[in-house]
């Protein structure tokens, strides 16, 4: 009996032992819950990195937004033509590539920024950041990345969904889009909103949430003349240009230091206003963190199956099955004695990889680097935003307002003059065509690869002209608008077809 | 009474199991129960008795007071019964047994704690006249075995004469004062009688008789307890130790391979690490492959140990199918479950040690040649042509192309050698048994510079304290590894060393790796050197993992037993990357970079069961089984990534400049409640019902606990007395069951949103931050996928059991799909969200016969499994169009190759449907269809007729699922020779043949295949195969019916010839056993099928993806093995 007691205790010891709660009241460890992301400053800190991230991969690895907004220029071409991605004529919804990520990855940019805004309030921040001004910085680096997001939907998709609010149900996000106006409103509000929080870049000295590659106040209102240019609202250009210049955070480099700007020496330097960071760093699963700019591929010698060509070759006729694509007019563009050619155009030795025969293709030299990673990428940082560039927006900008402003020419002689290039003349200068003219040129040479190319097209409204008559290709009219603000041609990218099969009050742009 | 008052609540619990019935109430009322009726009384299993005249029924009964056994047996049976006279005191249990039926026309077998009264075989013919020339009398000595070399137990008796006796447990028997003429007759319950003529001979060595077949004594293994085939109401296949004894089999999976209907295992790789997928009736769900519970010794595994299961050690596998048999295991069982039983030691008072020796060697089946330099040269030209571009001079050079001809799958392969070692020491005694084994092997794979080796060691012991009281253990233990430099995968070096060119040379004249020079015809390469990379790049993939279990049963009442388990799976494996620092060129590394990953992953379980048995009047049978289980799984990882020395020395982490390290932890959990009852009457009508009680972590708190019931009715028709006048019939069982399973294989936390770190972060400065985001949303709502089954099955077996059958129609219904369905871009999510939605319907017919064709000289015994399926997705939800929504496979060539959709088969082919070549004189109707066309090019059926190619062109092209599959297998002996062939075969799956897609392709610089030799040109005009073209290469490689094939197969899988030395021999060895066997392995293969794996499972190799079936990416190869192999016995 005595032992039957003994057993029946035992029994009742491993039931309640094993009865414990803890077997399925789990929590989940070493992951935020989203209550959890903000339950410090530091961890608000981590997540407003979240917000940097997708545009590192949209420029980056992959997905090669770096690259498409090139090959859709007359700067670039599609050497293999095998990628339809990257080709205009023959773009369908269904076509993966750049269209679709960066839809994708503007839009989760978007939802992390408003979940970062959404939750800032409760953070309770220390009284040290507070004082450091941590949750203004950390509020203006989401509404910045929001409007950089909305800045490259705006104008490559037309009027998109607008979201400010963060939306945890996924359905939840299935709307229709705003009008273009309104989504241009959003922008201008953001950034507006954006300068007034952001720090001076000087004041990005370190610490935790003011470390250097992070948005400024510089940034947000070089964006925003940008957008100004655009929409040809050239006195707010001049205003927002000169926020940036007359701050006294930015100068040009030398001449002799000018190859820094996209060499990956002294990053973030003098010059740069806003960078997408890449860093020579590895990160925690191993992937390679860094910047994939498919021209640089070339840079391996020997790896000649990239897939995009360079620019330029002397003679269009040297491509024989991929007529209309050479010689675009970007390697003769450059006036003898221009110091920046060989800073971005290079032959690097390689043979012709599609055909030996002809002569040498010219391929990008930016971001390049002797020892580039086994892949073809490079630790380099993109240039979103150069001093350079907002001070020939202020000068186009000025010329609008005023034919022939002096100062205007002034800009162009500076950046011509670091060139190694003599000032404009005098006619040229005083003409509010010819230095329109002299400007736009400028911006080619100065800020090629650089992402501006097929914007300024679009924006002057140059671009079917020029892609047909120069380029050879045929635009699809269907697909092109009138912009509501400017009336020019715009010529609008393909709603990406896993979005038009899940969200049902969106609607397919012309001509798809 | 108050037994059934146990089987009435069991019945409540079924009926309405809700939140507020805790296991705590239903041990509190089991206990109660117990502590009412505890009884001091110690039984014994010695009998004393002693009647004159006394019924059979008294004695048994007298039998089960003393023992506390319970003697099963039919009434009528009593009818024949003869009054008995016995005297014996204390003697053994089953001795007692055996006196008191001498002369009875009975016969019994004792199982567990139950006695078992059959009626007696019928009789050998009685001698009609003595042998006339009586010889000397002399003593007889032999060993009687069965056909795999165990003992048996059996009686001996002298024909036309009275004198007999029994084998003892090693099945040794000795007979005095015999006729040296007389014939001896071996008679026993399990075996089929054998006349043997003594001829003078006094020692008879060993005798080898052959098992009865399909017994319906045998016991089968489900969960949480054992059950004897005769009471099975459910749908459970088994393999037995015997079935594989002489097999090479690499894993447990394996050992599944067409040997139970229902069960279909496909090898996805031919690496020598196993690598396998497993479907029980079908694909049954969209979010994962459909894999089985694995039950080890009755610990779930959740870590997925499995491969570290020497197949040498295992008892038994038992299979469950149906819903009856797999509903105890509720939310895991979707799938089915495999029950894995290892060996224990006999207890028969003798060690027996047994080794084994195999040494092998492995080749690659390869099924193309690819194109030499020659071919290669001249369809690269014409691609090269018809683009316009100028030809390197190299290519038209036919000296240069004779030197620089490389065979790259040559180089890539090699026989690989093998050999594996087994060691076991088992035996025991009555109170203690114990089985103590290792087992080594070492394979080197078909790929150079590929291998794996493995060895381990188990102990399992069983002891008996006391009559009451029984502890055990079972422990297993393995160290594995082996390395695969990439040479698995889609884009594996292997693959890339098909796709190369054969003028490149792997080596310069130096002996060193070729550079990839940027001049001339090798600046168009796209691939670094295969064979450097497979040299000198090490993926060394290793683990150790234990798996185990202790146990402690005792019994509490006469009937009723307490049982605990504790078991346990822990592994930890180690994956190590280093890739050296080389120049090739365009593909140098400058510096080393190491990834070294180590995994861990621990499961604890903690069973208690209480199950009860009893029988009364002899008319009604009862078990009941009542239970909780705990369980908790963690998965931990820690990766540290170094890279950035400067010599190759330096291959560790430690030495590397730089290093980033992460980890992180899982945790999982399950709770569970659960209960089963049978009832028997008068073994004829049998009644099972099963229910549990999950609760998953994996699930919000509001959705986590589910239901999972079952029940099933049997009849065993062949106990009804009017089945009596068909002699013919030994057994007919007619079963039925329907229940419900469920499926929780989603990732933990699915519930909860949360922000985890990204994996890449960001940099500020150079230096890499950190980041956190919300990548993937979540749902409160997730469930449990539900399947409901029916199952139907007949059991028959005729001719004294010569002939066995069984039947089984079953219907599968998963409902509430864990599917995870994609969320519009604008969401901000990147990942997919986890809703249930969809209904996938299995339904199918199994059989399973089993033969024995001829006894005697020639013992020729089959089994032939085959199983007739249907999968059909019913439902997936709709699109916004009010479609049924659709979701496609991996996109090859712009195309993806499979759709999954309401109406067809999961994973269905889709693509276009190939009609022929355009030929000369065509050129306006294919340029008409799209603009690139010229002859020479496929031709595509426009499906819509809109007269243009276009994506609405393609249509369902096959189910990558077998309409019907099963295996056959064949032993055949002749004195010392056994024959065993095991074949397999499935019809009506197709597969899609990517490396003919890549071969045939022609696009740039990729390798083609020989037979691209007939390629379309305009002297050729082929109408199958396309021309060379590098613009149209990846339209005529689009997925097609051209490249979805019929693997349609019949393969001689398994080919084992033994021969047996003969006793003579052995015993001068002073061995009691030696065998010698001679296999062959994947020997031959009848198909149609062109391709590397004609089983392919699914798309990727590491990942049983269930919406990417029969994909054959053309990964490692599958390999043909022969070996030699050498069983011992001491």
């Amino acid at each position: 009996m005595k032992k039957i007691i003994y057993i029946l205790f035992t029994c009742f010891f491993i039931l309640t032992n094993s009865c414990s709660k803890k077997t399925i009241d789990l929590d989940p460890v070493g992951q935020l819950t989203a209550d959890g992301a903000f339950s410090s400053g530091d961890n608000a800190v981590l997540t407003l990195n979240g917000v940097y991230r997708p545009f590192a991969d949209l420029f980056g690895y992959i997905q090669g937004l770096s690259i498409a907004l090139e090959i859709k220029s007359d700067d670039a071409f599609d050497a293999f033509d095998r990628t339809a991605p990257y080709k205009i004529d023959n773009e369908t919804p269904e076509t993966p590539g750049a269209a679709i990520d960066t839809w994708k990855y503007c839009y989760v940019t978007i939802q992390r920024a408003n979940f970062v805004l959404s939750k800032l309030d409760g953070v309770p921040f220390t009284e040290e950041q507070i004082g450091a001004g941590l949750k203004e910085s950390i509020a203006g680096q989401a509404l910045f990345l929001r409007a950089l997001s909305y800045y490259y939907l705006v104008n490559l998709y037309g009027g998109v969904p607008l979201f400010t609010e963060y939306k945890a149900d996924p359905e939840a996000s299935q709307i229709a889009q705003s009008s273009i106006v309104d989504v241009i409103a959003q922008i201008k509000a953001d950034l507006n909103a954006a300068a007034e929080k952001l720090p001076l870049k000087s004041q990005l000295t370190g610490g935790n949430g003011f470390e250097i590659g992070r948005a400024t106040k510089g940034a947000a209102y070089a964006l925003l003349a940008e957008f100004h240019l655009i929409l040809e609202e050239w006195q707010e250009a001049v205003v927002a240009s000169n926020m940036v210049i007359n701050s006294n955070e930015y100068s040009l480099r030398s001449t002799d230091d000018y190859a820094k700007n996209f060499a990956g020496l002294d990053e973030n330097g003098p010059e740069s206003v806003y960078e997408i960071q890449y860093g020579n760093t590895l990160a925690p699963d191993g992937a390679v963190n860094d910047l994939m700019v498919y021209y640089t591929v070339f840079q391996a010698p020997g790896a000649v199956n990239a897939y995009f060509g360079g620019p330029v070759t002397n003679d269009d006729a040297d491509l024989p099955s991929y007529k209309g694509y050479g010689g675009n007019g970007l390697l003769q563009e450059w006036e003898p004695g221009d110091l920046r050619k060989e800073v971005v155009l290079t032959t690097y030795g390689i043979p012709n990889p599609i055909d030996p025969t002809k002569p040498d293709l010219w391929l990008p030299l930016k971001y390049y680097t002797p020892s580039p990673n086994i892949d073809g990428s490079t630790p380099i940082n993109y240039n979103v935003l150069r001093y350079a560039r907002t001070l020939l927006t202020k000068a186009e900008a000025l010329n609008e307002v005023t034919g022939g402003d002096p100062d205007a020419a002034a800009i162009v002689n500076q950046i011509r003059a670091r060139a190694g290039l003599a000032a404009l003349a005098s006619n040229i200068a005083s003409s509010q065509t010819l230095l329109r003219e002299a400007i736009w040129k400028e911006r080619r040479l100065e800020l090629c690869y650089e992402g501006t190319r097929y914007f300024d097209l679009l924006r002057t409204g140059r671009y079917i002209p020029i892609m047909e008559g120069k380029v050879n290709i045929t635009v699809p009219r269907a697909r092109v608008i009138p912009h509501p603000v400017t009336g020019k041609d715009w010529y609008l990218w393909p709603i990406p077809q896993n979005e038009l099969d899940i969200n049902p009050n969106i609607i397919q742009n012309p001509g798809y | 009474m108050q037994l059934t008052a146990i089987c009435i609540l069991s019945g409540e619990a079924r009926a309405n199991l809700t939140k507020t019935l805790r296991v705590m109430q239903l041990t509190a009322v089991f206990l109660t129960f117990i502590s009412l009726y505890v009884s001091a009384k110690s039984l014994s299993q010695n009998v004393t008795y002693s009647g004159r005249n006394v019924k059979l029924e008294n004695v048994f009964q007298s039998i089960e007071k003393q023992t506390g056994y319970f003697v099963f047996y039919e009434d009528y049976l009593l009818s024949e019964a003869k009054p008995i006279t016995i005297k014996s005191k204390d003697i053994p249990l089953e001795d007692f047994l055996r006196r008191l039926l001498a002369d009875q026309p009975f016969t019994f077998y004792v199982e567990k704690t139950t006695v078992f009264i059959r009626k007696k075989e019928p009789e050998f013919e009685k001698p009609s006249a003595r042998n006339l020339h009586p010889g000397p009398l002399i003593t007889v000595r032999g060993r009687i075995v069965d056909e795999y070399d165990e003992p048996v137990q059996a009686t001996v008796s002298v024909k036309g004469a009275n004198s007999s006796t029994s084998t003892n447990t090693n099945g040794e028997f000795e007979l005095n004062q015999v006729d040296d003429n007389a014939t001896l007759v071996i008679t026993g319950v399990a075996i089929e009688t054998v006349e043997i003529k003594l001829a003078g001979k006094s020692d008879l060595a060993t005798i080898r008789t052959t098992r009865k077949i399909g017994e319906g004594s045998e016991v089968v293994v489900i969960g949480y307890g054992t059950q004897s085939q005769r009471d099975l109401t459910g749908a459970v296949g088994q393999v037995k130790a015997e079935e594989i004894k002489n097999l090479p089999l690499v894993s447990v999976e394996q050992v599944l391979q067409g040997r139970v209907s229902g069960v279909k295992v496909k090898r996805n790789s031919g690496e020598p690490r196993a690598n396998f997928g497993v479907n029980i009736r079908g694909v049954n769900s969209t979010s994962n492959g459909g894999q089985p519970l694995y039950v080890v010794d009755g610990v779930p595994l959740a870590a997925g140990t499995l491969s570290n299961i020497n197949p040498a050690d295992i008892a038994s596998l038992d299979i469950l199918k149906d819903a009856s048999a797999t509903a105890i295991y509720g939310s895991r069982a979707a799938n089915g479950v495999v029950m894995i039983t290892t060996k224990t030691g006999s207890g028969r008072g003798k060690d027996i040690i047994e080794f084994s020796t195999e040494a092998g060697v492995q080749t690659a089946v390869l099924p193309f040649k690819m194109a030499d330099a020659f071919l290669q040269a001249e369809i690269v030209k014409e691609s090269l042509t018809e683009a316009q571009i100028a030809i390197p001079a190299e290519l038209n050079d036919p000296k240069w192309l004779g030197e620089n001809n490389n065979n790259w799958q040559d180089l890539a392969t090699r026989p690989g050698g093998f050999q594996k070692y087994n060691l076991s020491l088992s035996g025991g005694s009555e109170n203690t048994q114990y089985l103590l084994s290792g087992f080594y092997s070492n394979t080197d794979g078909v790929l150079i510079n590929t291998n794996y080796k493995i060895g381990g060691f188990r102990l399992n012991l069983d002891h008996k304290v006391n009559n009451k009281l029984k502890i055990g253990t079972r422990l297993s233990a393995t160290q594995d590894g082996g390395n695969e430099p990439q040479t698995n995968g889609f884009w594996s070096v292997w693959k890339q060393a098909l796709m190369d060119m054969p003028w490149f040379p792997h080596k310069d004249e130096n002996g060193n790796y070729r550079k990839i020079t940027t001049t001339g015809v090798q600046a168009a390469n796209s691939f670094n050197n295969p064979i450097s990379e497979m040299e000198q790049n090490v993926l060394h993939n290793s683990a150790n993992s234990f798996v185990g279990n202790i146990f402690l049963e005792y019994e509490l009442l006469k009937g009723l037993k307490f049982k605990y388990v504790l078991g346990g799976e822990v592994s930890s494996t180690r994956i190590y990357n280093f890739l050296p620092i080389y120049d090739h060129g365009a593909y140098s590394r400058q510096t080393t970079d190491v990834d070294d990953q180590t995994f861990r992953n621990t499961n604890w379980v903690s069973d208690v069961t209480l199950s009860y048995e009893k029988r009364f009047s002899n008319v009604h049978k009862v078990t009941a089984l009542a239970g909780y289980s705990a369980q908790r799984y963690d998965s931990r990882f820690l990766k540290v990534k170094g890279y950035g020395a400067l010599n190759n020395e330096i291959n560790q982490i430690t030495g590397q400049p730089e290093t980033i390290t992460t980890g992180g932890s899982t945790p999982s959990g399950l709770q569970s409640y659960f209960a089963r009852a049978f009832y028997s009457f008068k073994d004829k009508y049998l009644l099972t019902a099963t229910i549990r009680r999950d609760g998953s972590s994996r699930f919000s708190p509001s959705q986590r606990w589910g239901n999972f019931p079952s029940a099933s009715i049997g009849w065993n028709i062949s106990e009804e007395p009017f089945m009596n006048s068909f002699s013919s019939v030994s057994n007919i069982k007619l079963r039925v069951s329907y229940g419900l399973t469920g499926n929780q294989d989603i990732p933990a936390f699915s519930y909860i949103p949360l922000a985890s770190e990204l994996g890449n972060g960001y940099s500020f400065g150079n230096a890499f931050a950190p980041g956190f985001a919300i990548n993937s949303p979540s749902n409160e709502n997730l469930q449990w996928e539900s399947l409901k089954q029916f199952d139907a099955g007949l059991e028959m077996s005729f001719f004294n059991r010569r002939i066995s059958l069984t039947l089984d129609y079953f219907i599968k219904r998963s409902d509430n799909l864990l599917s995870n369905t994609a969320v519009a871009p604008t969401s901000g999510y990147i990942g997919t969200l986890t809703k249930n939605i969809g209904i996938i319907e299995n339904r199918g017919f199994e059989t399973d016969i089993s033969t024995v064709n001829t006894v005697g000289r020639v013992k020729w015994t089959s089994n032939l499994n085959f199983a007739i399926t249907k999968n059909e997705v019913i439902n997936l939800g709709l699109d916004i169009n009010g479609d049924p929504m659709r979701y496609f496979g991996t996109t090859i060539y712009q195309s993806p190759a499979t759709l999954t959709t309401a109406g067809h088969p999961i994973s269905s082919f889709y693509g276009y449907v190939a009609d022929g070549i355009w030929q000369l004189g065509e050129e306006a109707a294919a340029a008409a269809m799209l603009s690139t066309l010229r002859p020479g090019d496929m031709k595509f059926r426009d499906l819509d007729k809109d007269g243009q190619l276009t994506a609405e062109d393609r249509t369902f092209i096959g189910s990558p699922h077998p309409t019907f599959y099963g295996g056959f297998t064949n032993n055949i002996s002749f004195k010392n020779l056994t024959l065993s062939i095991f074949t397999d075969f499935a019809m009506g799956a197709k597969v899609l043949n990517t490396p003919r897609m890549l071969g045939e392709s022609t696009f740039w610089y990729q390798g083609a295949m020989e037979h691209m030799k007939d390629r379309w040109t305009p002297t050729n005009p082929s109408n199958t195969l396309h021309r060379s073209a590098m613009s149209t290469a990846a339209y005529n490689a689009r997925p097609s019916s051209w490249y979805v094939e019929k693997s349609d197969f019949f393969r001689i899988n398994n080919v084992a010839l033994s021969y047996d030395f003969p006793r003579a021999f052995t015993s001068r060895l002073k061995i009691q056993a030696l065998r010698l066997s001679l296999i062959g392995n994947n020997v031959y293969t009848f198909t149609g099928y062109r391709g590397y794996n004609f089983e392919a499972h699914t798309g990727s190799d590491t990942k049983n993806d269930p919406l990417n079936f029969g994909l054959d990416m053309g990964t490692y190869p599958l390999a043909r093995m022969y070996s030699l192999k050498l069983n011992v016995t001491f």
